[in-house]
């Protein structure tokens, strides 16, 4: 190129000579063009040294393949100085005719310059390359059927496209990094478009944009190349196993430098010769490859482990940890780092369920330019808190797996405490069943009033049950019970005793009275004698028969001796004791026998009695 | 013998007259003083007063119906929700039927937080309880008393009635008196073991986490909020298991808790 630029400087430099300063014009070489053929259009401001942009026309039937590319000139003419600017551009046309360029503008202090209209003659292409001696048109064309065989092969050989992945083992979900590049020498493209985008199944992908192609001089299979990438993607594996990485199918259209097929003419040729261009339309397309995608080791897998491939850090923050009740809390959770950002799930805070939880709102910020995809994703929740009360936010965990240590990793976030003041909203509770009918009845009432006055006060810990009071009151009674029932039965007792004894001494007592009366019969006191006499009978069936001595008479003693089978001569022997004996009290006179056989008769009677009646109590217990 | 006897009969019935003579307040002119102040306050709409006026007794040690009913209903007006249900709770211990205190504590319940179910119950156990709960182990012990007494007077007239007729009426209606008796003691023996088991707590703070285990690191299984009646099952350290009515245990810490 620098070679043309040369020559049209040249011009510029003739044109100067001719022309005054501060002109502006136009110029088109050549001005007459075969079709597909490129030629240059420039204008030229001389005389001037400071211009701003000219106003150029558009090129309505012709492709501006070029430019401008500016171009300053400074020359030296007879002693005269004179300077040029040119805006030079390169244009084909698109088709058959005789078009016309208008005018350019351009100003230059103040004034502003105008070139003539330029008329362009488009002819049919010429049958022949250019020859070498119109150095004006640098590339030969050619259409493809008239194009040599070789050329195909030739651009085949020089133009080719590679991809290349920077991993082709890795676990599922971890980022790999595909790159598409072109290699040309010895040619140059004039189109180059992609065939087909290329479809990454099994993959998610992270396409890095590419803004313009950068050419860089490369050396691949011992040939010097330029390289450029033409894509390129961040690919994360959504399966396991072997997966492609498509091929990229390109189409071009190749300017590529020939050998020519001439002979040369003459000798000069053979030093002046130069090469030769020709195009050609190609295809072409990298290679696919395969990509072995491991599965996510099962061992050591966080429970919550939700799919989080690459490396990343975990944070949570509250924007307050102390608000009243019903004023929003705002909890932001956030991963930052490198890995698959687009497709992993946050995890989910719990909250007490004194506190309303919204619908978080979530944001992916994240770029893929710096060759694998980094960021952040996050999340906020908005939590309306309802009770007032120290709060404890449960930490949260945060697992990914790490591809290059090969292992998962488990991030925590710190407790926090969230201190809510305020009055409480009624509704939040751990198993509500509602408030019941009659709980609403009751709100609008108040507690019933204190009682002004003690019942009964007692110290802490001494309650009455089980107390020794309590004892004595419970147990008393039935000491008193049983007290008395003791006493009852002694008196009974005693009784009994008394009339036992009384009966076993009947004997004993009515001998003592006898004995008494011997004693009044011995001084011949003979009135106390039989009185005694009679007391010791009386006083002996009383004992015996148990019976009071106001009870005693003559009719109830027979009846009682006559039940206890006493015999009727003992009873004729009593009534003949007790008979003398009355006598004797109020008659003296009239009783035989005197004292003595009174005295020996009631001795021998009570001894009889008393063996007929344990006579007849021994046959009454035997019978 | 006959005055050892005489002794045996005498000596219940002077102690009876001996206990008679006491009077049931036994302390109530030692408090009456402060409680009536704490009164004043509480009709004048001083609550702070009152409540110290009552607390100073109770710290004291004494123990009343009417002393734990004011102090909760001072606590209540001032909106004191776990003081409050805690000292109606008190009250009720020592008078378990009395409606005032059963109407406050339900209206106080009103402003707790958690409204936890009840556990179904087997009717004839809810029918037990309901007997056993409507008085203190003391109130049935007073029954039991009078109803041994009765059967005792009974029994003394039965001993020194002279007709038969008479001693069958006595003696019939005697054994029932005892048998009663007996069984409102043995009533009493359980509703004192059931006091002393059975022991509630009422949470204090705010807010509190019921864990898994006695350790600050332990799960948290639930929350419980200020008010919350719960029943004591253990204590451990500075941790209390705790039941609630539908049967969820957890434990948490003893300084939120405060037991009745």
């Amino acid at each position: 190129m620098n070679r043309y630029i040369f020559v049209y400087i040249l011009y510029i430099g003739l044109a100067l000579t001719t022309l005054e300063a501060q002109t502006f014009t136009a110029k088109a070489t050549p001005s007459t063009v075969g079709l597909g053929q490129r030629f240059k259009v420039t204008f030229t401001v001389s005389g001037a040294t400071q211009v701003g942009r000219p106003n150029i026309p558009s090129f309505d039937n012709f492709v501006a393949l070029g430019g401008p590319s500016q171009s300053q000139n400074v020359a030296f003419s007879n002693g005269q100085m004179s300077s040029s600017i040119g805006w030079t551009y390169v244009l084909q046309p698109k088709k058959k005719g005789t078009f016309t360029i208008k005018s350019a503008t351009i100003k230059v202090a103040d004034k502003t310059l105008k070139t003539d209209p330029l008329t362009i003659e488009v002819v049919d292409a010429p049958q022949k390359p250019q020859s070498n001696n119109r150095n004006v048109n640098p590339y030969a064309n050619q259409t493809p059927d008239q194009q040599p065989t070789d050329v195909k092969e030739l651009v085949k050989e020089n133009v080719f496209a590679k991809a290349f992945v920077n991993k082709s083992n890795v676990y599922q979900g971890e980022q790999l990094t595909v790159i598409y590049k072109i290699y040309i020498r010895a040619a140059e493209f004039s189109s180059l478009e992609l065939e087909e985008a290329p479809k990454y199944e099994g993959f998610w992908a992270e396409d890095i944009s590419i803004d313009q192609l950068n050419y860089t001089p490369e050396t691949y299979d011992g040939k010097q190349y330029y390289s450029a990438i033409v894509k390129k993607a961040i690919l994360f594996p959504q399966k396991s196993g072997e997966l492609t990485v498509p091929s990229l199918k390109l189409k071009s259209e190749v300017y590529v430098k020939v050998q020519s097929n001439n002979r040369p003419r003459n000798p000069f040729d053979l030093f002046f010769s130069r090469p030769q261009y020709a195009t050609a339309e190609y295809s072409f397309a990298s290679a696919s490859h395969k990509i072995n995608v491991k599965p996510l080791p099962t061992t050591g897998k966080p429970a919550n482990f939700s799919g989080a491939v690459g490396s990343f850090s975990f944070e949570t923050s509250f924007d307050k940890t102390e608000t009243e009740t019903t004023d929003p809390v705002t909890m932001t959770i956030k991963v930052k780092g490198k890995g698959n950002l687009k497709t992993l799930t946050l995890p989910e805070p719990f909250f007490p369920p004194d506190f309303e939880v919204y619908d978080p709102k979530t944001s992916d910020k994240y770029s893929a330019s710096s060759g694998s995809v980094q960021g952040s994703k996050s999340a906020d929740y908005l939590v309306v808190p309802m009770n007032p009360g120290e709060y404890k936010v449960e930490p949260l965990t945060f697992s990914y797996f790490d591809p290059s240590k090969g292992r998962y990793q488990t991030l925590n976030s710190p407790d926090y405490t969230l201190t809510i003041t305020g009055d409480p909203q009624q509704g939040s509770t751990i198993a509500s069943t509602g408030t019941q009918k009659e709980d609403v009845k009751l709100l609008g009432e108040d507690i019933r009033f204190i009682k002004s006055d003690l019942s009964s006060v007692r110290k802490k810990g001494e309650g009455f049950f089980g107390s020794p009071s309590f004892f004595l009151l419970y147990l008393s009674p039935l000491f008193l019970f049983f007290g008395l029932l003791w006493r009852k039965r002694k008196k009974d007792e005693e009784a009994k005793d008394v009339v036992g004894m009384k009966k076993r001494k009947a004997t004993q007592m009515a001998q003592k009275r006898l004995a008494t009366a011997q004693g009044h019969m011995q001084n011949g006191k003979e009135k106390e004698f039989y009185d005694e006499v009679i007391r010791a009978i009386w006083g002996y069936l009383s004992d015996k028969l148990t019976i009071g001595q106001a009870e005693l008479s003559r009719d109830n003693i027979r009846e009682l001796l006559t039940q206890k089978g006493i015999q009727p001569t003992t009873l004729k022997r009593l009534t003949d004791l007790l008979d003398t004996c009355e006598i004797a009290l109020f008659a003296p006179t009239m009783v035989s026998g005197g004292m003595d056989a009174t005295y020996n008769e009631s001795l021998q009677f009570i001894s009889d009695l008393e063996d007929e009646i344990v006579q007849s109590e021994k046959g009454e217990s035997k019978s | 013998m006959k005055q050892y006897t005489d002794i045996l009969i005498r000596l219940p019935l002077i102690c009876l007259s001996l206990i008679l003579l006491i009077p049931i307040g036994l302390y109530a002119h030692e408090i009456e003083g402060g409680f009536q102040k704490g009164n004043q306050a509480y009709k004048d709409g001083k609550f702070d007063d009152a409540i110290s006026h009552y607390t100073t007794l109770v710290v004291q040690g004494y123990e009343s119906f009417e002393l734990y009913y004011n102090l909760a209903n001072a606590h209540y007006k001032l909106g004191h929700i776990a003081p409050s249900i805690l000292y109606y709770e008190k009250a009720l211990k020592i008078e378990p039927s009395n409606a005032d205190a059963q109407f406050n504590l339900k209206l106080a319940n009103l402003k707790v937080v958690d409204k936890i179910p009840q556990k179904p119950v087997f009717v004839l156990s809810k029918w037990w309880n309901s007997i056993i709960s409507s008085k203190s182990s003391d109130q049935w012990a007073t029954w039991a008393i009078i109803l041994i007494w009765f059967a005792a007077a009974f029994g003394g007239l039965f001993l020194y009635s002279e007709t038969s007729r008479m001693k069958r009426i006595l003696f019939f209606s005697g054994i029932p008196l005892v048998f009663l008796s007996v069984c409102i003691l043995l009533l009493s023996i359980q509703k004192r073991s059931i006091e002393h088991t059975d022991s509630y707590g009422i949470i204090y703070s705010t807010n509190t986490y019921i864990k898994s285990a006695p350790e600050q690191d332990a799960k948290d299984l639930f929350m419980l909020h200020e008010g919350g009646k719960v029943k004591i099952r253990e204590q451990l350290d500075e941790w209390t298991q705790i039941e609630l009515p539908d049967g969820k245990v957890g434990w948490m810490s003893s300084k939120a808790l405060k037991g009745i």
